[in-house]
Parts: structure tokens; sequence; C-alpha cells
């Protein structure tokens, strides 16, 4: 039995606009378990990638961390202060984002990136540095020669491997990743996915956040679906998507098309709320084909349907 | 006529802006070779997927057909009339025959106007009717792509509309003059998952209503699968495999065909063995010589890195350009 | 004024961020009031501007508000009727600008090529000049009168609305809503319009921001007497028509207009600046 590495604990999130407040995080809590794969799976405004700076806390203003815990090491993330956070962030926390042009600096080489992080925080010499940087390189199938290319030498999918290897080179016990593929191929995705692997089976916990619910299921061990700015389900990859409980996540897996079945694809009707102002209750009920009267104003808390499967839906809550 | 849109050996080059020096020391222009030799044929009512990734030349030939890139070389012919000889008053009249959806729903529309005027704005621009005809119509098709109530929506701006309502919109548009030929460019690649089947439903119901021919553009072979009856894959400027969907996608024959099925992530069981493939697509200006998938192919021949492998009609309708099927 | 109070502008104004807001408000307070006293100005000016009302040199008192000048005339009705002055060669120079920078700019960024590189060259040129020394020079040539000076002002901001127009019409060219028309076939007349809808918020505050850099310069021109002749009132002439008198401790006869002259073109720059604001932040959401 795995110790939770990361807890999030009932955060909420929310960006005060000119136009109202949105609701972009509300109450989610969630854990991971070492060395496992958790996938986030959301469309847009779904609160995924919010909820991946919160635990990064870089929310950009106007948002802002209102309530919650963020659990990690035996310390409060949301109570750290920037410098103490410093020192997690990339070494036991690291990061991979959408676009990794601009999560590299183009004036400086590629080893140079890779050295300095190491340098940094391990406090190793310069040479001690290079060296480390071209055995990650490697790890992540680039030739060491690239050492001394720019970002913008590099493709777009080598370009999102040096990421991941800055990412991984103080071995962190946890790797967020958020649309890591989106602007990529799906023959290099693939390959990415299959690195993100290898770094999973070292001992990394791997957290991927994604709109792409085929993505997220591959090759994870557990799925959370978020919808407006909730959790409605998480529990095995598995089980979720060959049984869905609730009526989001099933609309959701319906609505994916598959290359190898004939399968009937079905959208879900309407379309997502605005969190300034979300519906009373259940936030998906306006377009729950088994809402009951209590989805419309109560909202559903999140319960233990079987072992590791939790439903936040009144179809499952015992009243 | 056999068919309604006929394209030969279209190209497209995008010149690479020299420096100075290079000009001086009379370096030879470099040329981005986007579109490199595409010829397709698309039938009365039939819709032919364009699959490919970023950088590959679909979207490119896409413009290309509908007139928004002018060939390099190569000709159109669209209900045997050649488009690109046609004075821009003869395209003009062309026009309300072939329109086109785009990718992104919000760019698509103009901010400043109401969805419904836009919508209407074919019609009076190509005089079909007066102002008051033109609202009426707009309003029934506004109805007809399921944005109820059509009085509420047509007054509405395109940032009071969400995603999918607002593609919806730029579909309406299109479909309102009634064309033969659409090109869809990704129409529904930045539309939430959950939205997009209804979408490629409503495509699929004004296919079978107006007899319309699609030329469907996009990465995702999934959705290919939906809405198209053939798929021609293209790799780096050119066409490498082309057939009935459900053949391509089940018997695949060009290894980057291959490759490409076997990375798309799936929530059902695997039918097709993955194929591994090493490296990515080159740059568009540096095309490896012989056949351009060479440096990736795990079947690499030695042939294939001098001479690129002509065109073989494998069985009925399914063809690929690959030495592996080349009797020689 | 009941009109004016009317919801759509209030709502309009009320939606502002601050401090835009206030920049909006006391920018529009100081400019409207200014355009009231144009307007109203034989209501509001207490005596004949241009003939001698009291003795010369009168500070300011209860009824001569802003004194006297050196002929006796009373400043503040001079200040009102100049405003009629610095506001016609303002808003004159304003159309004239707009109506040149404007449609070449758009022509410029829509079609491009020979007629781009030519037009844009031109434009460089002129705006690379120092705009006083310009403006001098062409009302030099074309001799005193307010039009003549509208005239010449004009063509100091043509550049910039060329500039400006010609940028956003590069961008909003690419945008797909403008290659949605073309596929269905407008024309280009249509696809202009489209465009200029879409830039109409940059044209304004490139509006406020060069007007307030206009009454400056008018002020200039006409403090060398290269618009309107004395004794007709105008605040760089009445601030000129003061100047000998300074250093004898008459201050209110320069003072004032040039109060006036910088009140006016802040309340156009605030106004331009609450503009900018306000549509960078719509245009980021």
């Amino acid at each position: 039995m795995s110790d939770a590495l990361l807890e999030v604990i009932n955060l909420k999130v929310y960006f005060y606009t000119l136009s109202g407040v949105v609701r972009a995080v509300d109450n989610v809590s969630l854990n991971v378990l070492t060395g496992e794969w958790i996938s986030i799976v959301g469309e847009s405004g779904s609160g995924k990638s919010t909820l991946a700076y919160a635990i990064a806390k870089i929310v950009p203003p106007p948002g802002r961390i209102v309530e919650g815990k963020v659990k990690f090491m035996n310390k409060d993330l949301v109570e750290l202060s920037e410098e103490a956070l410093r020192s997690i962030r990339g070494r036991h926390i690291g990061f991979v984002f959408q676009d990794p042009l601009t999560s590299l600096d183009p004036l400086r080489t590629v080893g140079d990136q890779l050295a300095e992080v190491i340098q940094v925080h391990l406090g190793v010499s310069k040479d001690e540095a290079l060296r480390e940087a071209g055995e990650l390189l490697e790890l992540v199938n680039i030739p060491r020669d690239r050492l001394n290319y720019y970002p913008h030498q590099l493709s777009g999918g080598q370009r999102q491997r040096v990421v991941i290897a800055i990412s991984i080179a103080l071995r962190p016990e946890l790797l967020i990743a958020d649309e890591p593929t989106t602007a990529l191929d799906v023959i290099v995705q693939d390959q990415i996915m299959d690195l993100l692997k290898e770094v999973q089976k070292k001992g990394a916990s791997i957290m991927l956040i994604t709109h792409d619910v085929a993505l997220a299921a591959e090759r994870a061990d557990r799925i959370a679906v978020m919808y407006a700015g909730e959790i409605v389900e998480y529990g095995s990859a598995r089980s979720i998507i060959n049984a869905p409980l609730h009526p989001y996540t099933a609309g959701l897996v319906d609505s994916v098309p598959d290359l190898w079945s004939t399968k009937i694809v079905k959208s879900i009707p309407g379309f997502p709320p605005d969190l300034r102002n979300p519906p009373l209750g259940c936030r998906f009920h306006p377009r729950c084909k088994q809402a009951l009267s209590i989805c419309t104003n109560e909202s559903p808390s999140m319960t233990a349907v079987e072992h590791n499967r939790c439903v936040a839906c009144w179809l499952y809550l015992k009243r | 006529m056999k068919a309604l849109v006929i394209a030969k050996g279209l190209k497209k080059y995008f010149p690479v802006r020299r420096t100075i020096t290079e000009i001086m020391l009379m370096k030879s222009r470099l040329y981005v070779r986007a579109v490199d030799g595409v010829s397709l044929e698309i039938g009365f009512g039939e819709t032919l997927a364009l699959v490919g990734e970023s950088g590959s030349g679909k979207t490119t030939t896409g413009r290309m057909i509908i007139g928004l890139e002018k060939p390099t070389e190569g000709s159109i012919l669209f209900e045997g009339i050649e488009l690109t000889k046609l004075s821009k008053s003869a395209l003009k009249r062309i026009r309300p025959r072939m329109q086109m959806i785009f990718q992104d729903p919000y760019a698509s529309l103009d901010p400043r106007v109401k969805v419904g005027d836009q919508v209407a704005q074919p019609l009076i621009i190509h005089g079909l009717c007066d102002a008051d005809e033109a609202r009426e119509k707009a309003l029934e098709i506004l109805e007809r792509v399921g944005l109820t109530p059509p009085s509420e929506i047509y007054e509405r701006y395109p940032h009071q509309l969400s995603g999918g309502q607002r593609q919806r919109v730029v579909i309406a548009r299109a479909m309102i003059m009634r064309p033969k030929f659409v090109v869809a460019d990704e129409p529904v690649s930045m539309i939430d998952v959950s939205l997009r089947a209804s979408i490629l439903e409503l495509l699929k119901e004004f296919k079978r209503e107006y007899s319309l021919s699609m030329l469907f553009i996009t990465h995702d072979l999934a959705v290919a699968k939906l809405v198209a009856d053939r798929v021609a894959v293209m790799y780096l400027g050119k066409i490498v495999e082309e057939g009935v969907v459900e053949e391509v996608i089940y018997s695949p024959l060009h290894p980057y065909t291959k490759a490409l099925i076997s990375s798309v992530p799936t929530i059902g069981s695997r039918v097709l063995e993955k194929l591994k493939v090493t490296g990515e697509i080159p740059n568009p200006i540096n095309i490896p010589p012989g056949c351009r998938f060479h440096t990736r192919c795990p079947f690499v021949m030695d042939k294939c890195k001098r001479l690129e492998a002509p065109w073989m009609d494998i069985s009925k309708g399914h063809g690929v350009s690959c030495w592996l099927y080349s009797i020689k | 004024m009941a009109l004016f109070l009317s919801t759509p502008i209030l709502g309009f104004i009320r939606s502002f961020p601050q401090p835009a807001k206030s920049m909006l408000i006391l920018g529009l307070a100081i400019v409207l009031s200014t355009m009231s006293m144009a307007i109203l100005a034989p209501y509001v000016a207490p005596y004949d501007p241009t003939s001698r009302v009291y003795i010369e040199f009168q500070p300011p008192t209860w009824s001569y508000l802003m004194g006297t000048n050196h002929v006796g005339m009373d400043v503040f009705s001079r200040i009102v009727w100049g405003s009629r002055v610095v506001l016609f060669v303002v808003a004159a120079s304003a159309a004239i600008s707009m109506a040149f920078g404007v449609p070449l700019g758009l022509i410029s960024g829509y079609y491009g090529g020979l007629v781009d590189r030519v037009l844009s060259i031109i434009m460089d040129s002129i705006y690379a000049f120092p705009s006083l020394i310009l403006a001098i020079a062409v009302a030099a040539v074309l001799g005193p009168s307010p039009l003549n000076a509208a005239i010449s002002i004009a063509i100091v901001y043509v550049p910039t609305y060329y500039r400006m127009v010609r940028g956003e019409t590069l961008k909003v060219k690419q945008m797909p809503f403008i290659e949605a028309l073309i596929v269905l076939g407008c024309s280009d007349a249509t696809v202009f319009k489209s465009i200029l809808r879409n830039i109409t918020q940059t044209i304004l505050v490139v509006f406020s921001l060069s007007v307030a850099d206009a009454i400056l310069t008018e002020a200039a021109l006409s403090f060398l007497g290269l618009s309107v002749t004395w004794p007709t009132p105008d605040w760089g002439l009445d601030l000129r028509s003061g100047q000998p008198h300074l250093l004898n401790g008459y201050w209110w006869i320069s003072m004032c207009p040039g109060l006036m002259i910088i009140a006016l073109s802040l309340g156009f720059a605030l106004i331009g600046e609450a503009l900018s604001d306000y549509f960078s932040i719509t245009t980021k959401v």
C-alpha cells in the first residue's frame, strides 16, 4: 500500500475578473500515490490546467487560491513561502507545459540550460553537470551532440523532450505534465508518452493533464474526470473507461470516436456552464438525462463506491 | 463529367527570404515545398478526407482548391472549369457553389457583426435575394443547424455564443447558398470532444440533403473515419496512400500510414500492432531525396534513398506510393 | 443633457475599471466643458473679446475673472471665444488627417506590393520630420489663417493615422473571418468595411491622443502668428501677447491661455489613455 505522495484537499481557485468571479477550481480533492500515473481529463473550462498551476503555485492573477491545502512531503504547499517553494519545484516536483518553445530560453544552448538546473540544485561543477546533461539527453533519445544546439534548431518533439529532460534532471518524485503533446503530431506524441512511461518505471509519479480521453486512459493507472471546476469521478483507468458511473463520464466516453470499433459516437447535448454563474446543485444537471430533482438544488459530494472508485453523483449516494 | 473536383499535379512552393549576405553570395533560393505534386478527385456527393500531420501540406492543398492560395503549378477543375485561369469576377460567380469551413470558430466570424447578419450576408453579396428574404432564409438555416430559438440567436454577437454554437453558425453561413462542394479545414479540432459528434453529424446530414461533396482536412484519423468515404494520407507535401476509409485503416499499406494508425491512442483494444518509427517530419525546405519517408522508415531499402516510388493501384481504388509494393 | 445621461453611454463609462474610469471622467469633463464653452460663447463670455472694456492690466477680480490684458480686453472673454478657434482648427485638422491617413493605410495594408512600399516611404519621411518644424514650414508657405493652420497640422498627423491603420489592417487581414469573406465572394469594398469596423477602437485612441498633441501644435502656430491674426482671440496668440509683460508682473495675460492649452490637451490625452486601457483589457479577454 503506497502512501499518498500528493494530497489536494478542498482546493478552491477563483479568478476575480471584471465580469464576475470565475470559480475555476471549486472544492477539488484528490491524491496521487507514489509511482503511479494519474491522468486528469477534462474539456475546456473544466479547471484541469488551473489545478496544475495551483499545485505549482503559479496561478496567474486575477486568480487566487482561496481555500484548501496541497500536501506534499508533509508540507502544505499553499502555506509555504516562495523561497521554500523554490527548493521543492524542480527538485521534487517537475513540470512540463504545453508549449516547449516558451519553456526554453531561446538564447542559451540546450546543454547550458540542462546543466544549470543540475548545478544550481546539486552544487556540482560545470563539467560534471554537462556530463549529466549529456546522459539525460540520451535518456530522452536525443543524440548527445545536440548539447550545443539552441532550442530553435531542434524540432518540436525534440524540444519537448528537452523540457522533459530538464524536468527529470533532479529525479523529482512527481512530474506534472499539462497537455504536453497537444502541439505535436500523433507519432511523436506516442514517443513522448512512452518516454513518460519510462520515467514512471524509474519510480516517479506522473500527473498527466489532457482533454484527450484516449490519451489519458492508455497508460494511466488512475483517471480523474473534471467538469466545470469539480472532480466528478475518479478511479482506475480501465474501470472508468469500461464502466463509467457519472453521466458526464459516460457521455464523454461515448463521444470519443475509436478507430477500431464501429461504435456510434454521440455528443453530450448543451454546453459547459459559465463558471461565473454555475448552475445550482450539480453543475452537470442541465445536460444530464438522468437528473433527479435533488440534482437541481444540492451539490453531491464525492463518495467511495467500490474499492478505488469515487463518484460525485446523486445516483450513487444514499439519501 | 467524371468527378466534381479534379486536381492535378498541385504544387505550392513558398520562397524563403534570403538575408543580404545570401543574396550577395548568390546562393540559390530555397523554397518551402509545402505541396509537391498532389492529384486528387472528388466525386459527386463524396467526402474525401485529407489526413496528415502539421507540415504535411494538407491545409495548403485545401486552400489552393478553394482559391485562397495560388498554386505554383498544377490545375484544378471544378465542374469542368479550370479554376486557376479564371478572372476575379468569374471566380466570384462560382463562389456560391464552393464554400469553406474554417478551423477556428471564433476567428472565422466578424466580432463586430451580428451572427444572423453574417449568415445572411452571402445571399446579399451575390444578389440572390433582397434583405428581408435573406433574413428569412438565415433564420431557417439557423434553426436547421440546431441553434434555437433562431430569432434570438440571430441578434447575438459571436462572443456571446459558445465554441460549438459558433461553429454551427459558420456551417450555416457556408451552407446557406446550397453549395455543391465544401472544403472543411479541421472543423472540429478546436471544439470540445464531447461536442464534436453532433457537429460531424450535422455535416453528414447536409451531405445527404444537398448531395454535398466535401474535402475534409484533418489530422485525426478517427474523425476522418466518421465522416469520409475515402481518405488520402499526406506526408511532406505528397499523397502516400489513398483508398476507401475502412480499407486504409484496417489494411494500411504505406509504412507511414501504419505508423500513424498505430500511434493513435485508443480506449478500446488495439487491432493493429504498433509500428515504431523514429525521428520526426523533416523540414519542408530540406526534403530528403528519393522517397520522402525513407529517413524514418523501418523498411527502408537502398532504392528508397534514391528514387521516389511510382503510384500503384493495389486493389480497387486503394493505391500507394511505396517501393514495397512496386514490382520492379 | 438628460439625453447624454441616458443609460448606454453611462453604462459604458461605468464598465471602465479604475484608474481608467477616473481618467475618462476627468478628461470628458474638461473636453465637454470646453466644447460647451465654445458653442455657447455668446452667452458665456461676459464681454466683447475684441474691444477695450476696462483699464489695462487689471488683475483678476470678480467682474473680470481673468483680468484684462495690455489693451484692456477681458481675458476671460477672450479665452471663451478663443476656444472656438482652437477647437475648429484641431477638429478640421483631425478630419483632414483621417480622410487621407485612414484610407491610404487600409489600401497599403491590404494590397501591399509597390503601392505599399511607395506610400510607406513617403509617410515615413513626413513622420521623421520634427512635427512642429514641419507645421511651421507649411503654414508659413500657405499664409496665416486658421484653415491653413489646420491644413499644416493635418499634414503632420496623416502618417500617424496611416501607420496605425496599416498595422492594424495587416493584423486583421490574416484573420480567418476576412478570408471567409473572400471565400464567400465579397468585393474588396465589403472587406474594407469589415476591416474598418474592427479597427475603430484603435482609430479612436489614435484620434484622442493625436488631438491632444495637435492642440499644442496649434498653440505653437498661433503663438508664431501663423494662425489667426490680432485681435481675433486665440489662446496661443494671447499667450504671445502677454509675453512682453510678464516681467512686469502681469502674469494672468499669458498664464490663463497657457493653462487652458495644457488643460484641454490633458483632457484629450486622458480620454485617449483611458480608452487605450479599456480596449487592451477587453481584447485580452
